[in-house]
């Protein structure tokens, strides 16, 4: 089984979208990138417990082609979520055209996924073990602090370098979107146009849900505006095979 | 980080100026230091059975190992996904003046150690300098400089808390092998520097190696100087025992590199295989069964497959572990896959005009900054002729090299410096090597990693800097390669 959904959303972070904002902008319309996953392809299931091969392939208008590094490989990126009903799946592919949370869309931004993945310890820890260590509320000023002063011995000698440029208010996004979004199995969420996932192992012996995958990619708007930025993505959904 | 927008993050890099990232490919080292001009044909195995096996990865280990397999007479094909060979042993020219280079990836060797890398120069003839990039070091500790003089000073000693078992033994040895004090006395019962277990300390993988300190006796400041309340009791003296064992500190202060740059000697491996090397070849699935293997890969966005007797991975685990394999790993080795952790950091370039740091009274530029945007900086490449230098610094990923170059500027203790470039090498954002050193196994979890980081699946052999009991980066990448081409001439 897979489907395709292919939406565009707009950018929705820094407020309206706004594509005449000034004289010199007047004349220029920005055009929505168009993001394509080529694989996996459209056919079949998948065996639990394997590492499927993906790639996507990024065109912008302005912002010109992933297949020739215009688009650099590390501004796509890919959330997987694995729904037990498949019903339920699908009717999240479809719907996908929701805003994205304020702090996913700083981290796109940042060099936070060079270090740390989701959910296996990467040069720093996951993500995910990031969030079980600190509650949701009370430590998110604390973390946001370590993130833009830099830390080194909380979780071993591998230091974490500053972020400066990073404000207080948008790191505290950050940390939340990671609090709140990265502690959950069935979902993940990584970079790059080419690469591979594993999914999971079976979660019980009669499981018969499907995974969606969306790509998606943030233009750099109008003359590197980032407040006319356009985001474009697209979205597949695939079954298990069952043993 | 500060968000670079592509725009000026290309003009900066098509400046070349200070702050520009290095381009990839630097393959000078070396000429005319005795290498052969040609691939040479090897005779057959003594067995007379010919094994064909392909490499993954173009590696110091992947290089080794397919030498040494070619050497005794098997067919080798290295499949590198990257455009160059070397991986993490990185020699930096481009962008550099007067014939200045830097290593960007691996640094040195030691002497007593790296055995194997010793006999590779031998054959090769290649130079081996002395690195004193280890002598003369400023370390800045609570707001001040500490020279070596001032670490072999019992009065500063005991102003920083030291007991007198630990003055005496500081000033004989070293800072840095305090540690050994405390340490020696259990070192005996390891006999095998592979086996860890079995010994009499098995329960203390869950005990930290601060503990055995304070067993010791270890003063407040030792404990605060060695920390270790993390670090497995076992793993920390089965390490230990591995040094001596080879005789080696804990911390060599007399290091060694290859005049030209440590890529020098992949760079020999790579010219003596020829074409068995395939850079721009990644490989995109493997099969395996107990006949052999058969390996899918790139070739100029063409797929083909080859078919072979073995398969040598010296690709890091985080990355071979993103290869379709079919079938799959073992539960213990997909264990280890998920689960082993590598450190990774910048290395910031600084060219020089003058050593400005003569003028301002200080023996050498070797300084311990404990800044958060740049950890250490010392001098390389002493021997090239100009007046020109060259200072090589280490930084956390994703610092900019102009952000570095302030962090220098705050901590520098003296007046002024003549830095007129400064590049770097973010391996974080590497995609084909991003991984440096294995960072040491957890603790209470030494029996999921070891041995088998090192195990055969199947037809699978693994070597790398990774799978070896020391993660000496260079020495056990050249160890495990010969351990690899022996199993699998002797399979």
């Amino acid at each position: 089984m897979l489907i395709r959904f292919i939406i565009i959303s707009s950018s929705f972070f820094w407020g309206i979208v706004t594509f005449f904002t000034g004289n010199n902008k007047s004349a220029q319309k920005n055009t929505p990138p168009q993001v394509r996953i080529q694989s996996p392809k459209a056919a079949g299931n998948y065996p639990w417990n394997t590492v499927i091969p993906y790639a996507v392939t990024v065109s912008d208008k302005e912002d010109g082609e992933s297949k020739y590094d215009e688009i650099p490989a590390t501004d796509v990126f890919l959330e997987l979520r694995y729904f037990p009903d498949p019903a339920k799946g699908t009717a999240y592919a479809r719907s996908t055209a929701q805003k994205e949370p304020a702090g996913y869309s700083i981290i796109k931004k940042q060099d936070c996924f060079t270090c740390h993945s989701v959910h296996t310890k990467l040069i720093g820890p996951s993500f995910s073990e990031i969030s079980k260590k600190y509650k949701k509320s009370d430590d998110v000023a604390a973390v946001a602090s370590r993130v833009i002063k830099g830390s080194v011995g909380l979780w071993g000698p591998i230091a974490m370098p500053t972020h400066p440029d990073l404000t207080e208010k948008n790191a505290e996004l950050v940390v939340h979107w990671i609090l709140e979004n990265t502690n959950n199995p069935d979902v993940d969420y990584f970079r790059g146009a080419e690469g591979s996932f594993r999914i999971q192992a079976s979660p019980n012996a009669t499981a018969n849900g499907i995974f969606v995958l969306k790509a998606t990619y943030t233009d750099r708007g109008i003359n590197d505006d980032s407040t006319t930025s356009l985001i474009g993505q697209d979205v597949i959904s695939f079954g298990v095979k069952k043993d | 980080m500060k968000e670079v927008k592509r725009r000026d993050f290309l003009r900066n890099t098509l400046a070349a100026g200070v702050g520009s990232t290095l381009a990839p490919a630097v393959l000078l080292a070396q000429e005319g230091e005795g290498e052969s001009p040609h691939p040479v044909d090897y005779p057959p195995p003594a067995s007379g059975k010919k094994k064909k096996v392909v490499v993954a990865g173009a590696g110091i280990a992947g290089l080794c190992c397919a030498y040494e397999l070619m050497k005794k007479g098997h067919e080798v094909t290295v499949l590198e996904a990257s455009g160059r060979h070397g991986g993490h042993v990185f020699t930096v020219r481009d962008g550099l003046s007067d014939g200045l280079y830097a290593d960007g990836g691996a640094e040195q060797i030691t002497k007593p150690g790296y055995e194997r890398y010793w006999e590779y120069t031998k054959e090769f003839n290649l130079t081996v300098l002395p690195y004193p990039r280890r002598r003369n070091v400023y370390t800045k500790m609570n707001d001040k400089f500490y020279t070596e003089d001032h670490f072999k000073d019992p009065a500063v000693l005991k102003s920083m808390g030291f007991n007198e078992r630990e003055i005496k033994h500081i000033v004989k040895h070293n800072l840095h092998e305090l540690s050994r004090l405390f340490l020696d006395p259990y070192l005996d019962k390891f006999k095998d520097e592979y086996q860890p277990f079995g010994v009499g300390y098995d329960d203390l993988d869950k005990v930290p190696i601060s503990d055995i300190y304070k067993k010791e006796a270890a003063s407040p400041a030792a404990l605060k100087f060695l920390g270790g309340e993390n670090s497995s009791a076992l793993f920390r003296l089965w390490q230990a025992a591995i040094l001596h064992k080879r005789g080696v500190a804990n911390f060599p202060i007399d290091v060694f590199r290859l005049k030209g740059g440590n890529q020098g000697l992949p760079n020999v491996f790579a010219k003596r295989l020829g074409p068995r090397v395939k850079l721009n070849s990644p490989i995109t699935e493997i099969k395996h069964d107990n006949n052999g293997v058969t390996v899918t890969y790139k070739d100029n966005e063409q797929t083909k497959e080859i078919t072979a007797d073995y398969l040598a991975n010296c690709i890091p685990l985080p990355l071979f572990k993103k290869i379709p394999l079919t079938p799959g790993l073992t539960p213990e080795k997909q264990f280890v896959a998920d689960n082993i952790t590598y450190d990774s950091y910048s290395h910031i370039i600084f060219q020089a005009s003058t050593k400005f740091w003569i003028e301002d009274g200080f023996k050498s530029i070797n300084m311990q900054f404990g800044h958060p945007d740049l950890e250490f900086i010392w001098q390389m490449a002493e021997e090239v002729d100009t007046h020109r230098v060259i200072l090589v610094a280490v930084a956390p990923g994703g610092v900019s090299p102009q952000r570095a170059l302030a962090a220098f500027r705050e901590v520098y203790p003296g007046k002024k410096d003549s830095i007129e470039q400064a590049l770097i090498k973010d391996w974080t954002k590497d995609p084909f090597a991003p991984n440096c050193e294995r960072t040491d196994f957890p603790m209470g979890e030494l029996s999921k990693f070891w041995p088998h980081v090192m195990t055969v699946q199947g037809r699978i052999h693994f070597a790398g800097a990774y799978a070896d009991n020391l993660n000496w980066g260079q020495e056990a990448a050249t160890r495990s390669a010969n351990r690899v081409a022996k199993e699998i001439d002797e399979a």
